[in-house]
């Protein structure tokens, strides 16, 4: 009988859509903006909705889980998803499956030339656009004024030899027991926090060539830094092998630390937001980063996008969905509301968007030495050798050199570009 | 129904009533879990790689040897029997004596007995996440609690040593699942006919001796049932870790079967990960066989 | 059963179970009436200056975010949990009885395979569900979550349900046949109303399991059509981190309905036997 039944809603579904009676319906699964307190990128799609007709099924989860869904998705064929979110650290592995439509056909150059160019690098492979940036998540260096004027120091460091004296200097003035709070919980981000000390010490874990670096002076220096500030100097907090990028901003919010070397661009407004933070008024944001010398600054840049699956049977009206969020327009309201980075090069211009958040300027200065993570199939493996490797070096299992030793080791003969690393 | 001489009913007849009564459970079982567990078993024996369109190949046993020459695979393995055994072992014991406590009779005793259910019925990420927070190394109630009473000196961070980390960990899972074996050994508990305990009593018997010798052997079925299903549900181990340590630190508590949600999820190994699964499931059979074994006894108690 | 010698020790024993319980679950409670700024504040002060309700209210009454989607996510996890819950005691109890009392060939194999779906982690096997489950065009619905439930949930039903059924004495039932009762006779009037505890304690489990579900709930649903509590609480976690004060006060509304469920069904396990069944 079920059968049956299920036949009989089958025909009648056909023929009203015959009878052209059905909308188009896309579905689009994404995560939160971090940033997003508001809900307004439901209120977009529904006003997405509104000016097309076409009917979006809306499903947003949190960023683990919709890794989840999408990988059993695509692993299991794809299908049911339209629009997917496609983070930065998924890009080679989703090319090498061919998982994903290019776009470039559906988007036209000038588009595209709008974004911004970095996050426009990321999402390209091979020449082709797979995926169009919908979170512009760059970190910045943000510091307390405040705690820095009462141990005398008059502006943040340029160089980590400058950083280190200054947090010894708010140390002996009792002014922060551990001036710095990182998230070196063994997690995703520690291998962010790695890159970013790896890249402003002019290291890597290899160079374009495919010759491995991270067993090199200047990577080994990096490590080294991060063992001796926990260990030795003490100017890093201890819980940070425990602690998530939340939990290490919360330090910062309480006042118990002085610097956030990559702090999401939320960072400002929470600290400013008297409901969650004692350092309100205290927080600024730098024009440079602290790295070994002042070339070798870097700030990573962690953007998310959307992309088509190839599974999709709704590719025309999925492109429409992205084409209207990520416009200028939309991109605009969005920082006006929540406080977003924006994502189009011209945005950084505009007036209006410069009055609401003056420390912009800064972040753009900071931008400017934006770099993204390496970009392999086989990076999800690489950070869970890499997070493991370092957290016994901070924990005192490991030197930095036994550890550098080891991910040399790892890194040797895996393929990166048609290269074999050696 | 048909008897032969000795009043026995007919094997055939019982073969028929035994189909019918076990059709709807044998469907759902089947129908839903067949398919996966022998495409799996099939998966684990290509090199599939999702990353990789080239990959499904049949390698044979390929993978189940590339898991015996990874010292990860050893690792994890260790900290699961640990794991296992630790949890098994304190909620089992905890589970049993807490029954008989609940077994006797108090003021407000039904509402104890509902109220430890409450450390199961907490959705598993929010208990995974209240624990963390509770051994917080900075804001940790556990930490304000020790230094408030003067018993440590300052903040430590718990959840940062990887054996201390082990040991909260099996702490949480124990918090959570021991009302699991209390109210399954309360419900044997209430079984025991009084009588018996009475006719020994009768008997001259004293309290010991009718629990050693009545109780206890009664229960045995039941502590069996639980040492067994804790058992696997501690090899499956997945959510707390993942909520609150991640396998960390240093790998610290990387489990089993995170070990498998890393290579099949994130890394896209599923012909690995299809073999480490069933790896994962030898050993729990073979776990469950030797525990089957040590325990079985006789059941039957004269009446 | 009770020594007067005894009576406080006992007692204190209780007492020291109900703060074992309640010590953390009412930090819980605690922290979902805080706020992140004094939940961060050392030394820790154990009660917020005024209870913050934000949380509760929104998801007693809001209308957008995750806090609003809790509604629906319980209604969804008490269908799914309550439908999975009836069959499989349902189920359960006829095959718990096949494999106690009736005898034929490849009981033993039967009995094991059914136990061996049990060994398997459900991470490697939800994949393959989640396509075949997308072929009936069963994603994202109530029956799918409930039925994949039901297929982990049944064998540990069985299991317990046999157990139980062990420890009813068989002279009855022989009693009642020799009177000229039916297999199924002695199955509802006697076997059943014996094991009641058994029962009660199995339907918990049951539920408790069900309700608690979250992977293979996360894979088969993705919108509110199916959202089970479970998922809908892991989604306060972001990128970044965890919003504890909201997850603590979604937390203790998810666990109030298995223990009131509890507190009413407890006095189920209480049942000794009718005395004077078995005597003579």
């Amino acid at each position: 009988m079920r059968g049956l039944k299920r036949s009989i809603v089958l025909a009648i579904a056909l023929a009203l859509s015959m009878a052209g009676l059905c909308a188009e319906r896309i579905t689009v699964i994404m995560p939160r903006h971090e940033m997003d307190l508001k809900g307004i990128w439901e209120k977009q799609t529904r006003d997405f909705e509104r000016a097309t007709g076409i009917e979006v099924e809306f499903i947003q989860m949190s960023w683990d889980e919709v890794q989840t869904k999408v990988m059993t998705d695509l692993a299991a064929g794809g299908g049911s998803y339209d629009v997917i979110e496609f983070d930065n650290g998924w890009v080679a592995k989703f090319a090498a499956a061919d998982w994903v439509e290019p776009l470039d056909a559906y988007a036209g150059k000038a588009y595209l030339e709008g974004i911004l160019p970095g996050l426009r690098q990321t999402f390209t492979v091979k020449g082709k656009t797979l995926g169009v940036a919908w979170n512009n998540d760059t970190r910045f260096f943000f510091y307390n004024k405040a705690l820095l004027a009462k141990a005398g120091i008059k502006a943040p460091p340029r160089t980590w030899a400058e950083a280190l004296d200054q947090a010894k200097q708010l140390k002996k003035a009792g002014v922060c027991e551990y001036p710095v709070a990182e998230y070196w919980n063994q997690e995703w981000a520690l291998a962010n926090s790695i890159a970013f000390y790896l890249y402003s010490f002019g290291g890597n874990y290899f160079d374009e060539k495919g010759a491995i670096a991270i067993d090199k002076p200047e990577s080994v220096a990096a490590l080294q830094f991060m063992a001796d500030a926990i260990r030795k100097d003490k100017i890093v907090n201890p819980s940070s092998v425990t602690l998530s990028q939340e939990a290490a901003a919360d330090l910062f919010y309480r006042g118990s630390s002085a610097f956030f070397f990559q702090g999401p661009p939320s960072t400002y407004s929470y600290a400013n937001d008297p409901s969650k933070s004692s350092v309100v008024g205290q927080v600024e944001v730098a024009s440079w980063l602290p790295a070994k010398s002042g070339a070798l600054q870097a700030t990573l840049t962690l953007p998310e996008a959307f992309a088509i699956p190839r599974a999709s049977r709704n590719k025309q009206a999925a492109w429409k969905y992205i084409q209207y969020m990520i416009s200028k327009e939309k991109d605009k309201e969005r920082a006006v509301q929540i406080g977003s980075l924006p994502l189009f090069k011209d945005s950084y211009d505009d007036p209006a968007l410069l009055k609401l958040y003056p420390y912009w300027t800064q972040f753009g200065e900071q931008s400017a030495t934006a770099r993204a993570l390496p970009l392999v199939e086989w990076y999800d493996e690489l950070v869970q050798k890499t997070i493991v490797a370092v957290q016994q070096m901070l924990l005192g299992q490991k030197t930095p050199r036994a550890a550098a030793d080891e991910l040399a080791g790892y890194l040797k003969g895996k393929s990166y570009n048609g290269v074999s690393l050696h | 129904m048909k008897r032969d001489a000795s009043g026995a009913v007919s094997l055939e007849t019982e073969g028929l009533l035994a189909f019918v009564l076990l059709a709807p459970a044998l469907a759902v079982i089947a129908g839903v879990l067949v398919y996966p567990m022998l495409s799996s078993l099939g998966l684990s024996f290509t090199d599939l790689k999702l990353t990789d369109p080239r990959s499904g190949r049949f390698i044979g046993l390929g993978n189940y040897g590339s898991a015996f020459r990874d010292p990860l695979f050893w690792e994890s393995l260790r900290r699961t029997v640990i794991f296992a055994l630790s949890t098994v072992l304190a909620e089992t014991s905890l589970g049993v004596a807490l029954a008989l406590l609940l077994n006797q009779r108090f003021f407000g005793r039904g509402f104890v007995r509902g109220l430890v259910i409450l450390p199961w019925a907490l959705p598993y990420v929010v208990n995974g996440i209240m624990w963390k927070w509770i051994f917080d190394a900075n804001y940790g109630a556990f930490n304000a609690a020790l230094t408030q009473l003067g018993i440590i000196g300052g903040y430590r961070i718990w959840l940062g040593d990887p054996a201390a980390a082990m040991a909260l960990v099996i702490f949480a899972n124990v918090w959570k699942e021991t009302p699991v074996a209390i109210l399954l050994a309360l419900a044997a508990l209430q079984s025991i006919p009084r009588d018996i305990y009475e006719a020994a009593e009768i008997d001259g018997s004293g309290k010991l001796r009718s629990f050693a010798r009545i109780t206890l052997p009664l229960l045995r079925p039941i502590v069996m049932s639980l040492v067994v299903i804790k058992t696997i549900w501690a090899l499956k181990e997945f959510d707390l870790i993942y909520v609150m340590t991640k396998g960390g630190p240093a790998n610290g508590t990387n489990m089993f079967s995170y070990y498998i949600y890393q290579h099949s999820f994130q890394f896209l190994n599923f012909g690995y990960g299809s073999a480490l699964a069933y790896l994962l499931t030898l050993l729990a059979i073979a776990m469950s066989v030797a525990y089957m074994k040590g325990l079985k006894g006789g059941s039957d108690v004269e009446a | 059963m009770s020594r007067p010698k005894a009576r406080p020790l006992l007692y204190v024993a209780v007492l020291a179970l109900c703060a074992a319980i309640l010590a953390p679950y009412s930090w819980l409670v605690i922290s979902s009436l805080s706020r992140r700024v004094e939940l961060t504040a050392i030394p820790l002060k154990w009660l917020p200056k005024s209870p913050n309700l934000e949380n509760y209210r929104e998801i007693a009454a809001g209308s957008s975010g995750v806090n609003a989607s809790l509604k629906v996510g319980l209604r969804n996890s008490l269908a799914i949990a309550g439908s999975s819950t009836a069959f499989c005691l349902i189920a359960g109890s006829l095959a718990a009885y096949v494999f106690s009392r009736l005898r034929f060939r490849g009981k033993g194999l039967v009995f094991s395979l059914i136990l061996l779906t049990q060994f398997m982690p459900m991470i490697v096997l939800i994949i393959p569900i989640y396509v075949v489950m997308g072929k009936l065009g069963l994603l994202n619905t109530i029956p799918a979550l409930a039925l994949a439930d039901c297929a982990f949930i049944l064998p540990l039903v069985i299991w317990l349900m046999s157990s139980y059924f062990e420890s009813v004495p068989r002279d009855l039932e022989e009693m009642a046949r020799i009177d000229g009762c039916s297999r199924f006779g002695t199955i509802f009037r006697i076997i059943l109303p014996l094991s009641t505890p058994g029962l009660a304690a199995s339907g918990i489990f049951a539920f408790i399991i069900a309700w608690n579900e979250f992977f293979s709930a996360l894979v088969l649903s993705s919108t509110l059509r199916s959202k089970t509590i479970s998922v809908i609480i892991s989604e306060y976690s972001s990128k970044v981190g965890v919003d504890y004060v909201a997850m603590a006060a979604a937390g203790v509304v998810a666990s109030l309905p298995p223990v009131i469920l509890a507190l009413a069904f407890q006095k189920y396990i209480v049942q000794g036997l009718t005395a004077g069944a078995v005597k003579g």
